[in-house]
């Protein structure tokens, strides 16, 4: 991993909260992996409004996988949904830009602190979320980023998303850490059928055993996304 | 196809929802039964939806009179597996409804007797022609018995489409409790056409039928 660009980005003001915060409250088996404090900068309102679809995958991608990621993207920030993503090369550029071009809002959750950038190229895209959009990042700016960040990261996005969607991986993608986590937190988890095929490729067989789902179009998923209306401190019986 | 001793199973449900709501009834509806799936808390202050479910049957048992077959204070209630094999600590929503049912005295314990022994699809998350069978259920699940006693069972689920998933699990669970009547409860219970749905809180009790295609029909 090169070192991440100290000189990116927009400086805006940014701010310290807990994850209960950013996405409600949490639960026993959420708090196993929760980050205690995370820093955040942008416009968005907190808590983030549902549908939070994270959606994930390699950085050196297909033409498939760039495709898919960008119909995803657009189709379901259209319908509302607030996409996240890891501000990776690759399937998560393609992700966050395509639910900006659509007109819709996005979340990146950086595996760097909030004044650095990785990688470097991204830096326009970090500044465009941080001014109208929200970045967020467990790391705070004293901190050195080590590989293992973005597997700390990884578990942080899934604990973010309603669901999680794999575009696109190899066996040992950071993508998986996402996977694995969304499935021990019993959230959807649903994988490209490209991956199915793929000779060789072991990780959506494994993870299938596990409840993740093959998925083909983005209209695959719209049964399972919580409405824009949810609001989970409303969310009671009796209160319909 | 394994023949299935058990074709008819008495299934009672609390609440409803529809996954292509039309209306905000529906969409509080889908968002309630998705947040139950997911295992979140909800609520001010935060309370896990089987607690809310559970102290909510307590509150209102004078009215459920068609539950007393299905939750009373001598019954087992046996969680229902997941459609996939479940790694240590993963989330498992029927034990936790299981649980809290047991803690407001709608049940007498909880017995997880029943375990997945290989993955199959889920029938949520499946179109209806790839909707896994009871047969299907039935051959990829085991039972672990308990030293417990076990006179009546209840299954417990968090969400009944079909009832295929219930019905494969009773049909395992006579094998080895012959004599133990078996019957199904689901928090919810979906109704996939849309317009048919009404209101979230909507208890019935019903069956769920063996057809001769292999799939399971519910009622109502």
């Amino acid at each position: 991993m090169s070192t991440p660009s100290r000189q990116p980005t927009y400086r805006m003001p940014s701010s310290r909260v807990g994850l209960a915060d950013l996405i409600g409250p949490l639960t026993e088996i959420e708090l196993r992996y929760a980050p205690s404090t995370l820093f955040v900068c942008g416009q968005l309102r907190l808590p983030i409004r549902h549908p939070r679809v994270s959606i994930v995958g390699t950085r050196n991608p297909s033409d498939e996988g760039v495709r898919m990621a960008t119909d995803l993207s657009s189709t379901l920030a259209r319908q509302g949904a607030i996409i996240v993503s890891g501000l990776a090369r690759g399937i998560d550029t393609a992700a966050h830009k395509s639910a900006i071009a659509a007109g819709g809002k996005t979340v990146a959750v950086l595996g760097t602190p909030l004044s650095r950038t990785y990688p470097r190229e991204n830096a326009p895209l970090q500044t465009e979320i941080m001014k109208n959009h929200l970045a967020v990042s467990q790391f705070s700016d004293s901190h050195t980023t080590t590989g293992k960040d973005f597997v700390l990261r990884d578990r942080t996005m899934a604990l973010i998303g309603d669901v999680s969607i794999i575009v696109e991986s190899g066996d040992t993608g950071g993508s998986l850490y996402q996977g694995w986590e969304a499935i021990r937190l019993g959230r959807p988890l649903f994988i490209h059928s490209q991956e199915f095929r793929k000779p060789g490729l072991d990780w959506p067989h494994q993870m299938a055993k596990y409840g993740a789902v093959e998925f083909k179009e983005p209209d695959d998923l719209l049964d399972f996304l919580p409405s824009p209306s949810l609001n989970l401190a409303t969310l009671a019986l009796g209160t319909a | 196809m394994p023949r299935l001793r058990l074709e008819q199973l008495e299934f009672a449900s609390y609440l409803a929802y529809t996954p292509r709501p039309q209306d905000a009834a529906g969409r509080f509806a889908k968002d309630f039964t998705l947040t139950m799936k997911d295992g979140k808390a909800a609520g001010t202050p935060p309370t896990s939806i089987p607690t809310q479910i559970a102290d909510h049957l307590r509150n209102e048992w004078a009215s459920l009179v068609i539950f007393k077959p299905f939750l009373d204070p001598t019954t087992v209630l046996v969680p229902v597996p997941r459609s996939s094999i479940r790694g240590k600590g993963d989330l498992w929503v029927p034990e936790q409804i299981a649980k809290e049912l047991v803690r407001v005295g709608l049940g007498r314990r909880v017995a997880p007797l029943l375990v997945r022994t290989e993955t199959i699809p889920k029938a949520a998350r499946s179109v209806a022609s790839e909707r896994p069978t009871a047969s299907d259920h039935y051959r990829t699940m085991a039972v672990q018995r308990d030293l417990g006693e076990v006179a009546k069972i209840t299954l417990v689920d968090d969400v009944v489409t079909t009832g295929g998933t219930c019905l494969g699990s009773a049909n395992r669970l006579v094998e080895e409790y012959p004599d133990a009547p078996i019957r199904a409860f689901a928090v919810v219970r979906t109704q996939s056409i849309p317009a048919t749905f009404q209101r979230l809180n909507d208890p019935v009790a019903g069956t769920i039928t063996l057809q001769q295609n292999g799939w399971c029909l519910r009622r109502p």
